[in-house]
């Protein structure tokens, strides 16, 4: 038997109080005996060598009072070698330790140290891959601020072409300059002769029509480039949400106020436009974790759908209403946004959320999209109901706590 | 016999006698081959040891015979290409503990040697 515990390869010791070795098997001078030899001690007392390499055991064994039984199952220690080729590197005993009786004690320990460096290894490599990850992120997210200025700057500049075209064209001049000739007709057609007048006024209409076509087609244009402009800052809005939830930390936002500086901020609009608008908070904070620019783009952007949606009722003496309810629940928050407007059929329904598809005239398709990714980013689903074509509609958001 | 432990000749004596000659000297003596595999165990080594000769010889000192010495300070100092040094060590008798000094020595024949003695 003993010839068995010689061999085992396991570290078993068995040592007193004081740290006395009495007893060790092979494999424990194998795994000790360079740790005893790089501090200096001779090896035959266990408690020097916890001093300086495991004082957490020493202490456990010191502190134990009873007479017998377990000190400790199991417990990982990395110690790192001070000498020889390994020096700088580190190994790993898992220890258990027993109390046999009032003066004796047994250690048992097992190298992990493969185990323990593939588990390093791993870790560093989850490390090295989540930086990679996080420096790509990062250069994405610039990249998405860069062009998102950009398209800034580009929408500003054709705005300010709509603008200067609507304020200094020449029609309003030939306009006035065709009343005068009309006006004066009799005159000119007494001094050049009725044809001559009536030629410079047929040219006039011509010259006239054809600067209101071309206004037209550039007020086109431009209204094409502005849309344009609002999809591409819709895309970028949804790729800065997918960057940004990759790495962001979430902050505490409280539900209650942003929900209620959401409502403030359109309050001119709600009553610019007759709508009545109803708000059901419940007491207290509702918190969740978030971002908490984006949730107030997401409630801003639902709740103009539903000004949307009651300015295009088919009955237009109806009461336009909205109605904005925040519910807590077991493990969740629910925002419900009703709304008495326009509704939708089930087929329009199925789509609402398909990147692409609109119901309005100069809609992009992507702002439900962007919200639903914004939701989901945050824990949460959103769901847009409705009875059916002019029967209003409700839209549920649920995040998860 | 006048050869001491740390005798400065004492590889070219061991590379020139045989195990008979290892047993008349008052320290453990164990002849590998470079792999290790035990070619001679003295009486004194199975004194200090508790391993008996038969027990010994054509076994690997390392990992079958003292897997103690299965580390770096002893087994992989084999690996160097000339070795030639003493260092305070413990062997387990069964399993009592036994504070010893070992001379580690490796010949360039072939051979390569443990000398053993009670610290």
């Amino acid at each position: 038997m003993l010839s068995i515990i010689y061999q085992i390869p396991m570290g078993l010791i068995e040592a007193d109080m004081e740290g006395s070795i009495t007893s060790m098997n092979a494999k424990s001078v194998q795994l000790l005996m360079p740790l005893f030899y790089s501090h200096g001690f001779r090896g035959n007392n266990i408690n020097e060598l916890l001093q300086v390499v495991a004082p957490d055991i020493l202490e456990q064994v010191s502190n134990f009072t009873r007479p017998n039984g377990n000190i400790i199952k199991q417990q990982r220690q990395e110690i790192a070698l001070q000498s020889g080729r390994d020096e700088g590197n580190e190994i790993c005993l898992l220890f258990t330790v027993d109390k046999l009786d009032a003066n004796s004690l047994t250690y048992i320990f097992d190298d992990v140290t493969e185990l323990y460096n593939k588990e390093k290894q791993l870790k560093q490599m989850m490390q090295d891959n989540a930086t990679e990850q996080l420096n790509k992120f990062e250069i994405a997210s610039g990249l998405l601020h860069d062009i998102g200025n950009a398209v800034v700057g580009f929408g500003s500049y054709i705005t300010k072409i709509k603008r200067s075209i609507e304020q200094k064209n020449d029609i309003s001049s030939l306009d006035n300059l065709k009343g005068f000739i009309e006006k004066n007709q009799a005159a000119i057609g007494g001094a050049i002769g009725e044809k001559k007048a009536n030629a410079i006024t047929d040219l006039l209409n011509g010259v006239i029509a054809n600067q209101e076509n071309n206004l037209t087609d550039v007020r086109t244009s431009i209204t094409d480039q502005m849309k344009i402009i609002s999809h591409i800052q819709e895309i970028l809005n949804i790729q800065r949400q997918y960057v940004k939830g990759h790495y962001i930390e979430r902050a505490s936002v409280n539900l209650r106020d942003l929900v209620n500086d959401a409502v403030s901020m359109l309050a001119n609009t709600f009553e610019k436009r007759g709508i009545s608008f109803s708000l059901e908070l419940p007491a207290g904070i509702v918190h969740i974790k978030g971002d908490r620019t984006k949730l107030m783009q997401v409630f801003l952007n639902l709740l103009k759908n539903s000004v949307d949606s009651v300015m295009h009722m088919a009955d237009e003496n109806t009461l336009k209403q909205i109605r904005l309810i925040l519910g807590r629940g077991e493990g969740k928050v629910a925002v419900r946004i009703q709304d008495n407007g326009k509704g939708f059929d089930q087929a329009t329904g199925a789509k609402l959320f398909t990147r692409g598809y609109t119901t309005k005239t100069e809609g992009t398709g992507l702002g439900l999209v962007n919200c639903k990714s914004i939701i989901e980013g945050h824990n949460g689903t959103i769901t847009l109901t409705s009875a059916g074509e002019g029967k209003g509609a409700t839209c549920t958001v649920i995040f998860y706590l | 016999m006048s050869l001491t432990f740390n005798d400065p000749s004492l590889l070219q004596w061991l590379d020139t006698h045989s195990e008979s000659d290892y047993d008349k000297l008052p320290f453990g003596v164990v002849k590998m081959d470079y792999e290790g595999v035990v070619a001679a165990y003295s009486r004194g080594q199975s004194k200090i040891s508790g391993v008996t000769k038969e027990n010994a010889k054509g076994k690997n000192f390392f990992t079958q015979i003292a897997p103690c010495t299965n580390n770096f300070m002893v087994a992989e100092r084999y690996k160097d290409i000339t070795l030639d040094e003493t260092l305070p060590y413990m062997f387990t008798y069964i399993t009592k503990p036994t504070p010893v000094t070992l001379r580690l020595i490796k010949g360039g024949n072939g051979s390569q040697y443990l000398l053993a003695k009670n610290a």
